[in-house]
């Protein structure tokens, strides 16, 4: 499916054609992004983000990679600022943001946002994060991290930390690992906030999965921690009990050539000691994000991207 | 055409003999047949899943005060589905909505106009691939709890599992038809 003037709204409709696309059009982008230059390709386009909940790197990351392709930017970063505190919604928020901009991206707290503003808009849509269900240039950054820092993304055995039902990353991320080959999934997390079922009965007989009994990052090929959210647990001994922590101790447990992958912000899962390890590669795959996000934009505004 | 059921307890065909007592469903003396009182004005939903009636009387707002006679079968012998249960409801209208929603509890029942004792109209339920504004997502932090129409696409018919168009979630229909997520 052509990638031009496409909604991106999550990762569950991504063959591995698509995501190979976005990755070898982020590697073209890789070192404009990496030197801090910019190209003239989106010239003249306008791109609006839209951020109904709080974000750093991720607001930053798609503004940074549509001004360093030229595109001009609008948006907010606090719904505070707009007139949904008035009571507008959203559909009539995006209505008027459609006449002008060339593309929307979106963050929102309500699953199912992005679709619901893609519905109404004739500009493309991207989905920045909509509540705990999807984050699919995410997904499209940790890949195309885990192949650059790994060679491949076939074959690997990735293991997935803490909050793995909330997380929207880590539902993203499996989904589009899905269409790999040979990979494992490995999960830990506290039985409360295990991967959804519906996930991972929907991807049985895609990919294998696996849950670890135990905090155990000898196997596996990456390590993919998120944080645990200390409002999830109503019990402060239950998050003390289920909380991880990764320090030089347990890095010295990971295999020499794996990855320690981060979607941020971390809270005390990784020690700041660890981040002089050429295994932490959380602060590669953040930076990676600015060349995805370019390719992603410039595939869905560009008929020659 | 009159009402003419195709099972081995079969209710009394519709507009041949005069009701029996009305709300009450009777042996016959001769055959050890359960007789259930046919109704004037109505309709009737057959062939619905062994055990389903009460809920998709719930589905379709039937309650205590419903205020017409409700001839309730359930797992009753059908020689095409092995148990069904059936419902006859006095005095009662489909909607579409109301359509829909029993159809996700009962995807393959079949309905039965009732007016003057007569069959007036006999259809199947049908679960459209699409099913838009007929119930509520389940997921309260679904975007559509919060402004616009619900949207479940078919994923699976048998059994019947529907995704929501907006969060994505699965649900299996009887789950949707819960009177908890009428749309309201």
């Amino acid at each position: 499916m052509t990638w031009f003037g496409r909604d991106l709204v999550t990762a569950r409709g991504l063959g591995r054609d698509d995501i190979e696309e976005i990755l070898r059009e982020a590697d073209s982008f890789s070192s404009i992004a990496r030197e801090k230059r910019s190209t003239d390709t989106l010239k003249g386009k306008v791109v609006a983000t839209l951020f109904f909940e709080p974000s750093t790197r991720t607001r930053f990351s798609f503004q940074t990679a549509a001004m360093r392709l030229g595109a001009r930017r609008i948006g907010f970063g606090d719904d505070s600022v707009t007139s949904t505190v008035k009571g507008e919604t959203l559909s009539d928020t995006i209505k008027v943001i459609d006449a002008c901009a060339d593309c929307i991206v979106i963050r929102h707290p309500l699953e199912g946002a992005a679709q619901a503003a893609a519905n109404v808009s004739e500009a493309p849509v991207i989905n920045a994060g909509d509540g705990a269900n999807q984050h699919p240039t995410q997904a499209l950054l940790d890949l195309y991290t885990i192949r650059k820092e790994k060679g491949t993304i076939d074959g690997l055995k990735i293991l997935m930390l803490g909050d793995l039902k909330y997380g929207r990353t880590v539902h993203s991320l499996a989904y589009a690992l899905s269409q790999f080959d040979d990979v494992e999934l490995l999960f830990h997390s506290p039985p409360a906030l295990r991967m959804p079922e519906q996930i991972t009965n929907e991807l049985r007989g895609q990919i294998k999965m696996r849950e670890l009994s135990s905090f155990d990052l000898s196997q596996a090929d990456v390590v993919y921690a998120t944080r645990i959210q200390k409002e999830r647990f109503a019990d402060p001994e239950e998050y003390r009990k289920y909380s991880y922590h990764i320090g030089t101790d347990e890095l010295a447990t990971m295999k020499t050539d794996a990855i320690l992958m981060h979607p941020f912000p971390r809270v005390g899962e990784i020690a700041e000691e660890v981040d002089a390890d050429p295994r932490a590669a959380y602060f590669r795959q953040e930076a990676n994000g600015i060349c995805v996000r370019m390719a992603v934009l410039n595939k869905i505004l560009s008929r020659k991207g | 055409m009159t009402e003419k059921h195709d099972d081995k307890h079969q209710p009394q065909a519709e507009g041949k003999t005069k009701p029996q007592t009305e709300g009450k469903a009777v042996h016959g003396a001769d055959d050890e047949q359960l007789r259930v009182n046919k109704i004037e004005n109505g309709i009737v939903l057959d062939h619905l899943p062994p055990g389903s009636a009460l809920k998709v009387l719930d589905a379709l707002g039937v309650t205590a005060e419903f205020p017409g006679t409700v001839s309730i079968l359930m797992k009753s012998p059908s020689s095409r589905h092995g148990l069904k249960d059936l419902v006859k409801i006095e005095g009662k209208a489909l909607g579409k909505t109301e359509l829909d929603r029993a159809a996700l509890l009962a995807p393959h029942s079949t309905v039965n106009v009732i007016k003057g004792f007569k069959v007036v109209e006999k259809y199947r339920v049908s679960v459209a691939d699409e099913v838009k504004d007929v119930v509520r997502c389940p997921n309260n932090k679904c975007v559509t709890n919060a402004e616009g129409k619900s949207i479940f696409r078919v994923e699976e018919r048998n059994p019947l599992k529907l995704r929501c168009a907006y969060c994505e979630r699965l649900y299996h229909a009887a789950e949707l038809a819960s009177p908890a997520h009428a749309q309201g």
